[in-house]
């Protein structure tokens, strides 16, 4: 009969019992990967079960001692090339569970997100191209709706002076240059929001996991920018890709961080709305409190 | 080859019978509100290029015909996006009675590794069947 095999979050297949002893013994699968078979109510680790109990203990004291516990299986930490990039991508998208091997230190996943900007680079050249203003593209886009306001704020739009293209080219040269050291910065918040909830995570391995993951986002997302010869359709399109493209990220960003991915998700929903909050609602509260409170005291 | 199962969900696993019907019926509301603003899409690039269509091409007025219920006009328009929201409205339909039955059980289909090739090679045949049938479709 066969079995299925599951790890931090992730399903690694179906086997057969022999493959699960022979793999339990060279450490494919480890004892508290979930298994379950037809029959079963809940899934439960192998180490649990009767019949592969003997496999999953080592030969010896010294055998345990030896094997190598820490050992990353990411591409990214076994050495720096493209082709470790791009094998990274495809185990991140595929395979997610298996980051929960990586070590994440900040530097190597700093690398890797300007790697992953620096392939995007060519993408952002396209869209100079077809669009060097995007206020005025966004604008011939809010044209095509029918409601009064929006055509307003189009026209409004269309009214400002164009940004000068020298001005259009440095900020997406800058913003490329600084947009990892600002993922980073945007990951901290997240590291409170964890800690507020008890959940062990380091600084280092949620900011890791971060750039990990927004990545991976940038390489997905970066062929919509091709769309950029029309506002509509790059909103359509990307819209359409929102929600795969939040699973990816937040399935990485969990097993990356050894925590499950709705927990990410709900945590990162939390601090972003106490943020917004923070940064919109609470000055907006005081530039109207403070005259209503002297307008009172007069 | 291809079976469907029913099996617990194993802790951390995506949640299939939320995310789905919650995209079809966020989609689905999404082109109800697209059509009645009366926007029309911009023409394909890649047709506008090559004179082909691509492979979304007819997407659109497949699913305008979906929303006007002309299911066989929708089909010949774009046969792939038409399966894909039927089977869509499928496990739509199967998660609302999995969660008003509050099951435990979770229908999940399983390819056995040994057909996996196969299977691959014969999605990519029928993107190519599908190709094919839109340039004659689309551009007769």
């Amino acid at each position: 009969m066969q079995i299925h095999v599951a790890r931090n979050s992730a399903q690694l297949g179906i086997f057969a019992p022999e493959e699960i002893i022979a793999g339990l013994q060279s450490g494919r699968f480890l004892a508290s990967d979930l298994a379950w078979r037809d029959g079963m109510a809940v899934w439960s680790p192998l180490g649990d079960w009767p019949e592969f109990r003997v496999a999953s203990v080592p030969t010896s004291p010294g055998a345990l001692l030896a094997a190598p516990v820490t050992a990353s299986m990411i591409p990214w930490e076994q050495g720096k090339s493209l082709g470790s990039f791009f094998a990274t991508m495809k185990l991140a998208a595929v395979s997610p569970a298996s980051l929960s091997t990586g070590r994440f230190a900040f530097g190597d996943w700093l690398a890797f997100c300007y790697v992953a900007l620096a392939i995007s680079a060519p993408f952002q050249v396209v869209r100079l191209a077809f669009a060097p203003d995007p206020g005025r593209s966004v604008a011939e886009f809010l044209q095509g709706f029918s409601s009064p306001a929006l055509q307003a704020v189009a026209e409004q739009m269309l009214k400002s002076p164009p940004t000068p293209i020298g001005l259009t080219i440095f900020s997406t040269v800058i913003g490329l240059a600084f947009a990892p050291l600002i993922y980073a910065g945007c990951a901290l918040p997240h590291w409170v929001g964890q800690r507020v909830f008890r959940i062990q995570v380091s600084v280092e391995r949620t900011v890791a996991a971060t750039l990990l993951a927004t990545g991976l986002l940038i390489i997905v997302m970066a062929p919509f920018q091709l769309l950029s010869f029309n506002v509509g359709a790059q909103i359509v399109v990307s819209s359409l890709f929102f929600i795969p493209a939040m699973v990816v990220y937040f399935r990485c960003f969990g097993a990356a961080t050894g925590v499950s991915p709705w927990k990410q998700f709900g945590i990162s929903n939390l601090v972003w709305f106490v943020l917004c909050c923070c940064c919109c609602f609470l000055p907006m509260m005081v530039a109207i409190g403070l005259p209503a409170m002297k307008a009172l005291g007069r | 080859m291809l079976r469907l199962i029913r099996r617990p969900a194993y802790p951390g696993e995506l949640n299939h019978e939320l995310v789905w019907p919650a995209a079809f019926l966020g989609g689905a509301v999404f082109a109800w509100g697209w059509f009645l603003s009366g926007l029309q899409l911009p023409q394909c690039f890649f047709m506008r290029l090559t004179g082909l269509p691509c492979l979304g091409c007819g997407g659109t007025r497949c699913a305008r015909n979906l929303v006007h219920l002309d299911f066989g006009q929708a089909f010949l328009f774009h046969p792939g996006f038409f399966l894909v929201v039927t089977l869509a409205a499928l496990w739509t339909i199967y998660s609302a009675v999995f969660w008003i039955r509050r099951d435990t059980l979770r229908l999940r289909l399983v390819v056995d590794p040994a057909y996996s090739r196969r299977l691959r090679i014969a999605f990519v045949c029928l993107l190519v069947a599908h190709w094919a049938w839109q340039c004659y479709y689309l551009t007769r």
